[in-house]
């Protein structure tokens, strides 16, 4: 390996440009590939190979144009020679990628999802076991992603905040240490956390999109989001909401032995760097210099209720049932949402039972997370 | 019947001093809120603006203590937030003689069930028919000092407990509403508070933009979007499951909405919610409240949508929005409204099954 490891990005979206981008601009080896049915999404840099990724406050990163070295549909193009594969894409889009990469993994690779949302890790994990992947890969998440910022144009990504802190856990858990060891090459402000239940509770995403939605859903849609969602959304009331969620979200950690950080402690931690500052959540957030022109989402269809409910809220609402914890803010949450975008998001969830885990105890569940299946 | 006696002094109690008077009533006026009666000694009476105008209308007895407004009146119209009910009802106990009838304009969910609770525990002998109606008679706003602006006088559902006094009650109400519908029972009346469902969507959907903004969106018309109106929607349906349950059929929101004269006929035929509110002529111009502890959660939270939700609950009916909507509203304003507000133990009909409420709504 190099001692800068070579990169696949897997996905085309907002994320995945930035990826590619920065880690080009930082000297790695960088291919990107995105799925053939949404090969539009890299139409713009199929020739080229350029991003422009363009820095807008203080993250810490540079700017610059990125010339990536292969922009491709094809995965066994993108998986070639990489050490590290990222993933990412929105937790619906996980599954199809573990599929698409399974014949063309190369022994020694290191799989992450940025994020994983819950249980990302353990669905790639197993989608590779079942489409008979032989490889020696480890699969790992991160729980959050390490970048806010957007792809504005087919060629452009901005950068406005950059995480610190970010926790990072293999599934099993057991293959942490290895995955840190080459993932510290890349990223050098990531830490390692306990295991995929950590870093699948820790993704404060689902805690604070949905609420802040909800609360300003006739604002969204009425004015199509022409509001800064965290500096005007996030008032002292719809940041209680917030944070009754968090307290949810913390007391099912420590039924599994965790302690998890409060929403208030992880921005600071992650975004302190560039000055986000306060001593409690509504302050915090309403005045974090990275979110200083993040406006609303245009229509409440959007991966705030379609992908963090799905995929965070209501497997928080399933570890509650397993552990007899209530859950009744994230539950009132999950309702409202359904109903005001007129989707059961219950019946869309990656929640234990999707993940193939519906019957585990919590002491069993624990063990796998571990340990992994079947041991 | 000549003497009308009005207890409140918020916009109703105005609206409905100055118009029954102007209809020929002698109106007797009394408020807990002594502020209120002052200002209007003051200035000569209540100054009433509607479509004919504006006048100066002078009001028969400014009343100075509670028991002089109840003296000889054959109908006590209570006009207060649900919140007061109960003041109302502790200082009138002592005073309320047989033949009088009490009406809560409006009643909100359970209000008559409420208020003769507390009758019988202070041991009120006299037979006293408690009234309400679903909603308040007048869509009205104060807009100054002792002057009050009616856009439109509403036609409301009345019902009494016990509800077989239904026919001699609903006489006595229409010689000074006429119009309106007489309902079977309170339960009828209490589930038909179409004001509820309409706002305590709207306050948590729009919490953000109400705290942030001090209110300044139109709160029907801009505040309730297609999304907004899914969700009242959705509290119309688990509320008209209630209904039917206990064995009649209820007006969805818009075919009430446009009963009322609320909203345009296209309205009422698009069945959609979202339109009805957006072609509510009087309440194009309502601005949002300035802050979430309005009356549109205060009140139509622990009084509204709560006593519905202990209902569905007696009566094996699910509310799942409705007890989110609860939940989130509890949170916010940093209240259980689940226990400040109007339970089974509160109305008086804890641990009855459906054939006993309905007997005792019937009965008394």
């Amino acid at each position: 390996m190099a001692t800068k490891p070579n990169i696949a990005v897997l996905g085309g979206g907002n994320g995945a440009f930035i990826t590619a981008a920065d880690l080009k601009l930082r000297g790695h080896r960088v291919s990107i590939c995105e799925v053939p049915e949404f090969e539009n999404n890299i139409e713009g840099i199929l020739k080229s190979k350029s991003i422009e990724l363009q820095i807008v406050g203080n993250p810490g990163i540079h700017g610059g144009l990125a010339k990536l070295d292969v922009v491709t549909t094809d995965p066994k193009e993108a998986l070639s020679g990489a050490d590290v594969v990222l993933v990412v894409v929105p937790a619906f889009g996980q599954k199809r990628f573990a599929e698409v990469c399974a014949p063309h993994l190369e022994d020694g690779q290191v799989v992450v999802l940025t994020p994983g949302n819950f249980g990302g890790a353990i669905e790639f994990a197993r989608v590779l076991r079942a489409k008979g992947n032989k490889r020696e890969v480890k699969v790992a998440e991160m729980e959050c992603m390490i970048y806010s910022g957007f792809k504005s144009e087919p060629t452009v990504a901005w950068v406005s905040g950059y995480k610190k802190g970010l926790r990072v856990a293999a599934y099993p858990g057991s293959d942490t240490p290895g995955v840190m060891r080459t993932l510290l090459n890349v990223y050098a402000d990531v830490r390692a956390a306990k295991n995929v239940l950590e870093t699948g509770l820790r993704n404060i995403n689902t805690v604070v999109h949905a609420p802040i939605l909800i609360h300003n859903a006739g604002w969204a849609e009425k004015t199509k989001g022409d509001f800064l969602f965290y500096w005007d959304g996030c008032t002292p009331a719809v940041a209680r909401t917030a944070e009754a969620v968090d307290r949810e979200r913390i007391s099912l950690g420590k039924r599994f032995g965790l302690t998890l950080d409060s929403m208030l402690e992880v921005s600071l931690e992650w975004y302190g760097h560039e000055g986000a500052k306060g001593t409690n959540l509504q302050e915090v957030l309403s005045t974090n210099p990275v979110y200083a022109k993040d406006y609303a989402p245009p229509t409440l269809q959007h991966r705030f209720l379609l992908e963090d409910i799905p995929y965070g809220m209501v497997p928080m609402e399933s570890l509650g049932r397993l552990t007899g914890i209530c859950t009744p803010v994230t539950s009132a949450i999950i309702t409202l949402a359904s109903e005001l975008i007129q989707i059961d998001l219950r019946s869309r969830a990656r929640d234990l039972n999707g993940l193939g885990m519906g019957r585990l105890s919590v002491q069993t569940l624990k063990k796998v997370v571990d340990r992994g299946p079947g041991r | 019947m000549r003497t009308v006696t009005v207890l409140g002094g918020g916009n109703g109690a105005h609206a409905a001093a100055a118009d029954l008077t102007l209809k020929g009533f002698s109106v007797k006026l009394f408020s807990l809120s002594s502020q209120v009666l002052d200002l209007i000694r003051q200035l000569g009476g209540i100054t009433l603006i509607d479509d004919c105008g504006e006048r100066l209308v002078p009001i028969y007895r400014v009343c100075e203590q509670l028991p002089e407004a109840l003296e000889e009146a054959e109908i006590v119209l209570i006009i207060v937030p649900a919140l007061a009910h109960a003041a109302y009802a502790d200082g009138c106990a002592p005073y309320l003689k047989a033949g009088q009838i009490v009406v809560l304009n409006p009643g909100s969910t359970g209000g008559a069930l409420a208020f003769r609770k507390i009758l019988r525990d202070k041991r009120v002998s006299a037979d006293i028919p408690v009234c309400e109606t679903n909603t308040l008679a007048y869509v009205c706003r104060l807009t100054g000092s002792a002057k009050v602006k009616i856009t439109v006088r509403t036609k409301t559902q009345f019902a009494s407990l016990p509800g077989k006094q239904a026919n001699m009650c609903f006489k006595v109400f229409q010689e000074i509403f006429p119009g309106g519908t007489a309902r079977r029972n309170v339960l009828e009346t209490s589930l038909a508070n179409f004001n509820a469902v309409m706002h305590a969507p709207g306050m948590i959907m729009n919490a953000g933009w109400i705290e942030f903004t001090k209110g300044n969106f139109s709160y029907y018309c801009e505040g309730t979007t297609p999304a907004v109106a899914k969700v009242i929607d959705e509290i119309d349906k688990e509320r008209i499951s209630i209904c039917k349950r206990i064995g009649y059929s209820s007006d969805r929101f818009v075919e009430h909405f446009y009963k009322a004269g609320s909203t345009s006929e296209n309205a009422f035929k698009s069945g959609s919610v979202y339109t009805a509110l957006q072609e509510s002529e009087p309440n194009r111009f309502i601005r949002a409240p300035e802050n979430l502890s309005h009356r549109f959660l205060s009140e139509d939270v622990p009084y509204g949508i709560v006593p519905m939700a202990y209902l569905g609950k007696m009566l094996g009916v699910r509310t799942p929005t409705i007890n989110a909507l609860i939940d989130i509203a509890s949170l916010i304003n940093q209240t259980d409204y689940w226990q400040t507000g109007w339970t089974p133990e509160r109305l008086g009909i804890q641990g009855m099954n459906l054939e006993q409420l309905i007997s005792y709504v019937e009965n008394g």
